[in-house]
């Protein structure tokens, strides 16, 4: 039964216009990242303007392995494109299907309410992960050709896939307490525009600014900001090797372990408010 | 029809913080009917279904479908249930077909033969591969019919199914409905076209404010109405004002040229206008039709 939901909403959100509007965007944005520091380290007029160490590093991000890594977090924390693209898909995928009824037709056909919500959950992860992994695909074949003009081609020897796995896997958890508090606010208040907008404010402004706001203050707080779910990315991507840009770069003291472990309590208990809510409410037309 | 019981519903109670959309309602459907569900707007209809369906948490009372008590989180007898509650409920950007797709797989998989079947029942064929949303109300109707029919259910509840078709293609859902009860299927039909249900249902129940008002077979409601006379006059007001200061009379109601009056003989009613020098240009005696019975219960 699960299995069969979980290819019903496969096609319903492979079928969205929003999903590859979506690809297009976030593909477009990797390749003009990656298209302008080939540019500036290929153009002497632009080169020649930059320190030497700045063209070593845009030459490594250039390269295979750290083309992959810095494409994953220039597009992939809660902050970036990625992850508001993501809040976008998961609030427009389950609040839409409320004025649509569709919800109404698979819960009123003997579906369990909790199997409902859990196929569509499956579902947004999976498309999250096919958002991530075709980005992966078109930056390692950018930046196979940018090896080509620098080193002769990709160092094939250097590259880790399983690091590279985990660290995709690494990105999609710091991601999942935003995921998880988007489906939930859709869920509850059936608005993606409420649910989207609630978690772009608190992963954009409110958590940005508390952050600046204790590491001013000092103290107690500032103890308090690590379990935040920004700080806490920030640990556990600390293991992805390159440390999270910014303003929350230096920050995170957790050990990538116990961050990953809060992390997943947070969101357990997000969308296990989320399951609560959807099992309580009423379906109305 | 046999007199097994598909819907039993007992003292069955909705309230949305001050506001009783149901209240106490009780209520059997028989296997193998055609079920008519009437009543005014907001008269808890729809809230009614929902329960049945497993959408809505009842405030009060018990679902029985098929034998099975069905609440939101016990609901496994609806599969054996195709519905269609409301607006149907449509992915807009796939097609009748795809969205018939989605619909055999909650059902574990269905013949694509079945799908076509469907479609042609419902006539959509040579519309199959378009966009469900560029489809007018009427063939959104008919696909929300098809999806609540794909799997051959043996209740079908239905609200509103004939809601912006033509009348050539509200007579083919109705003969469609028909068929299916023939066929063994029951159907619970809630609508607001009391012509229809006259004329497919062979029980109904009309809900007001909530409750249940009257239940039965519809010959039996209209049986027991009493005979109406029709008075063609020039003056209806008038004659209506003078009718019902006769003895026994209990209902006048103008309509256009007409006047309908229950409880009283022809001979005293054309005794009383000529008197006061109205004269009818025609009387006729019958039975009140489902339109009338329905305005009586629910006092519109």
């Amino acid at each position: 039964m699960l299995w069969n939901l979980y290819l019903n909403e496969n096609t319903k959100l492979f079928r969205r216009a929003l999903y590859w509007v979506g690809l297009a965007v976030l593909l477009g944005m990797g390749m003009a990242i990656f298209g302008l520091i080939f540019a500036a380290v290929k153009i002497p007029a632009i080169s020649k303007t930059l320190p030497p160490e700045q063209i070593v590093m845009f030459k490594s991000m250039l390269a295979w392995p750290a083309s992959f890594y810095a494409a994953l977090q220039l597009s992939w924390s809660s902050i970036s494109l990625g992850g508001m693209l993501a809040f976008l898909l998961v609030g427009v995928v389950t609040a839409q299907e409320y004025p649509w009824r569709t919800l109404n037709l698979t819960v009123g056909h003997g579906t369990p309410r909790a199997l409902v919500l859990a196929a569509k959950l499956l579902s947004v992860f999976t498309a999250l992960a096919g958002w991530m992994a075709i980005l992966m695909l078109a930056v390692g074949a950018f930046t196979a050709f940018t090896s080509w003009q620098f080193a002769g081609g990709p160092d094939l020897g250097s590259m880790n896939f399983g690091h590279l796995g985990m660290s995709m896997l690494r990105e999609l958890l710091a991601l999942t307490p935003y995921v998880a508090l988007t489906f939930c606010l859709a869920v509850a208040t059936r608005s993606a525009v409420a649910a989207i907008g609630v978690v772009a404010g608190f992963s954009l402004i409110v958590e940005p600014l508390f952050i600046q706001l204790t590491s001013l203050i000092g103290g107690g707080l500032s103890g308090v900001t690590a379990y935040l779910p920004m700080m806490l990315s920030s640990s556990l991507l600390k293991a992805n090797e390159l440390e999270p840009a910014g303003m929350i770069g230096a920050a995170g003291g957790m050990n990538p372990g116990t961050a990953a472990a809060v992390i997943a309590v947070y969101s357990g208990l997000i969308l296990l408010l989320a399951f609560q809510i959807f099992r309580r409410q009423d379906l109305s037309s | 029809m046999t007199n097994e019981i598909v819907i039993r519903i007992e003292k069955l109670r909705k309230t949305f913080g001050a506001v009783h959309a149901v209240e106490e309602v009780d209520l059997e459907v028989r296997r193998g009917s055609v079920f008519g569900f009437l009543g005014p707007n907001g008269a808890g209809k729809t809230t009614t279904i929902g329960m049945i369906l497993s959408l809505i948490h009842p405030t009060a009372g018990t679902v029985k479908v098929l034998g099975e008590t069905v609440t939101p989180s016990r609901n496994r007898v609806l599969r054996r249930v195709g519905a269609m509650a409301g607006a149907p409920a449509l992915i807009p950007y796939l097609s009748a077909r795809e969205n018939l797709r989605l619909a055999a797989r909650l059902n574990g998989g269905l013949p694509a033969r079945r799908i076509d079947e469907v479609l042609e029942k419902v006539g959509l064929s040579a519309a199959a591969d378009r966009a469900s949303g560029q489809y007018s109300t009427g063939m959104k109707q008919r696909l929300g019919i098809a999806i609540a029919i794909l799997h051959q259910p043996e209740l079908l509840i239905l609200d509103e199914p004939t809601n912006g078709m033509d009348p050539a293609g509200m007579l083919e859902i109705r003969n469609m409905l028909r068929a299916l009860a023939e066929g063994g299927m029951t159907v619970f039909l809630s609508s607001h076209l009391l012509h229809e249900v006259e004329q497919v249902c062979d029980e109904v129940a009309v809900l007001n404010r909530g409750k249940v008002v009257r239940q039965g077979k519809v010959s039996e409601l209209l049986g027991k109405e009493q005979a109406v006379l029709r008075v063609r006059v020039p003056s209806p007001a008038e004659a209506a004002t003078l009718l019902l200061t006769l003895p026994g009379v209990t209902e006048v109601r103008p309509n256009g040229s007409y006047v309908s009056v229950t409880g009283v003989s022809g001979d005293a009613v054309v005794r009383c206008l000529t008197a006061h020098g109205i004269i009818p240009s025609e009387v006729t005696s019958g039975h009140p039709d489902l339109e009338q019975v329905f305005l009586q219960l629910t006092n519109s």
